[in-house]
């Protein structure tokens, strides 16, 4: 005699398998209808969003700082890792996902290919608001180098280069915009969650940061980059490790190798390129100030006619 | 949290999460189409169309329940689309070939399990909106103020559905009618 239990219990454990044909037909067709769909989207929400911005004269240079932002993003931006057994992918995923703002520090090096001993040091401090966007500030020998963000209120870029007195500000287009948010913390989210799951990557173990329990992952594939034109940024290899707390489950630091052939981002000279970062705060109160800097009074605002893309 | 990382990738193009979620739950539409239809063609029709139509619209796809929960409603949307299409053909000028349940039925599957082979042929006696209710909740997992939403009725509806469902089911498991 069957209960009400025992029969829904029968129910919940109901399975059945197509035959071999029909699951291949559907898999197959599914897959099919998958591709077309995804080139359908791309086609139209990005109608060749490259060739379209190289038209513009001015556009190109603005293109060439929103790519510093997309590599900036990419090489130091380093939400996500994995690992199916200690600490949980998914677990870190949905913290960063909450996030409202990050703020991290390190040091980034350059060293020339060409010639070793030409190596430079910049102290970065990188800030991301969910709200107000990116900012970046660079310290060499503890001066100011350059500053700049991308406010995503007002879609604008603002470069400020105290060395030479000069500064950059333009808006972003549409396009570019979009390239922006592509690349933005949701963005980058996914993509090393993508990178989490390649076979490549490869679990560090458990370590100690300042006390911190921690747990290591790396990466070694830098898929997202692939559609931007090697002129601009070309990776010949990288490879990117992360540190996560083990118990606050969000990331502790990141470490991040280069090498990168001649392009815009390294003005054209093959470079090795190493990056730390610590994070210092999550969800602290950024000023939005930072994100929309004022120019010192007295710099010159660059001119596009001087800069040029190759 | 499988299911939102599955749905991550698909939306960055992943194929391999469109193999994994159809190999995960393949079994699952699979059964909820079976429970509805009682006809193995018409049930993977329905389990093919609704996965395509899932393919096809992921860049779309605004998941607020669980996945199994949305592709168990693709399903029985295709299998309420197909007992109408019998119905309309039944009810249509050329009466001489009313097309039934026909062709093969679940047991033309190698179902080992006697137990499965007449709970199916149970199901079928249900009334339709007794079916939908329990396949959506047992099988799809979904819970009753979501599937009182999904059909614009009230909550209490969804629940005496299933419980009345639920225990006339019992009843012909326990008697000796349904073989």
């Amino acid at each position: 005699m069957k209960s009400v239990k025992n029969v829904k219990e029968l129910i919940k454990r109901v399975r059945y398998k197509s035959n071999d044909e029909m699951h291949m037909r559907t898999l197959h067709d599914a897959l099919d209808a998958y591709e077309k769909s995804r080139k359908v989207e791309w086609e139209s929400a990005h109608p060749n969003i490259w060739s379209t911005i190289m038209k513009s004269h001015i556009a190109r240079y603005s293109t060439a700082a929103v790519v510093l932002v997309a590599v900036s993003f990419i090489l130091l931006n380093p939400f996500g890792a994995l690992n199916r057994d200690g600490v949980a992918l998914a677990d870190v995923a949905e913290k960063l996902e909450k996030l409202k703002s990050v703020v991290m520090r390190g040091p980034r090096i350059y060293t020339s290919l060409e010639d070793p001993n030409e190596v430079s040091v910049v102290d970065m401090t990188k800030c991301f608001s969910v709200q107000y966007g990116y900012a970046e500030k660079a310290y060499e020998d503890g001066e100011l180098i350059y500053y700049w963000s991308a406010n995503f209120p007002k879609k604008q870029v603002t470069i400020v280069i105290p060395y030479w007195q000069r500064y950059l500000r333009f808006p972003l287009t549409d396009d570019q915009f979009e390239i922006l948010e592509r690349l933005s913390i949701t963005t980058s989210l996914s993509f090393f969650i993508e990178s989490g799951f390649i076979e490549g990557c490869k679990s560090l173990g458990p370590d100690r940061i300042d006390g911190v329990e921690v747990e290591g992952f790396e990466i070694e594939e830098l898929t997202l980059i692939e559609s931007i034109p090697k002129v601009l940024i070309n990776v010949k290899s990288y490879s990117g490790r992360m540190w996560v707390d083990a118990e606050g489950l969000l990331p502790v630091k990141t470490e991040q190798e280069a090498v990168l052939d001649k392009c815009l981002f390294t003005g054209f000279e093959e470079m090795h390129l190493h990056e730390t970062n610590r994070f210092e705060g999550y969800d602290t109160d950024l000023d939005e100030e930072i994100f929309n800097p004022s120019i010192p009074d007295g710099y010159i605002r660059i001119d596009f006619g001087a800069l040029s893309v190759p | 949290m499988e299911d939102k990382l599955l749905i991550w990738k698909l939306k960055n193009g992943s194929k391999d999460a469109l193999c994994r979620v159809y190999e995960k739950y393949e079994g699952k539409m699979l059964a909820s189409a079976i429970s509805i239809l009682n006809d193995v063609s018409d049930a993977e029709d329905a389990v093919h169309d609704a996965f395509l139509s899932f393919a096809q619209s992921i860049d779309k796809l605004k998941l607020h329940g669980n996945l199994k929960g949305y592709l168990t409603t693709c399903v029985i949307n295709r299998a309420r689309d197909k007992i109408r299409a019998r119905q309309r053909f039944r009810l249509g000028p050329d009466k001489s070939n009313p097309v039934g349940i026909t062709s093969k039925q679940p047991s033309d599957i190698v179902i080992h399990d006697e137990e499965l082979r007449r709970l199916s042929n149970a199901m079928v006696e249900l009334p339709y909106e007794q079916r939908e209710a329990i396949v959506t909740h047992l099988q799809g997992g979904m819970t009753f103020r979501a599937i009182a939403k999904l059909q614009g009725v009230s909550v209490h509806t969804i629940w005496s559905r299933y419980r009345y469902g639920l225990n006339k089911l019992r009843s012909l498991l326990n008697s000796k009618v349904v073989k």
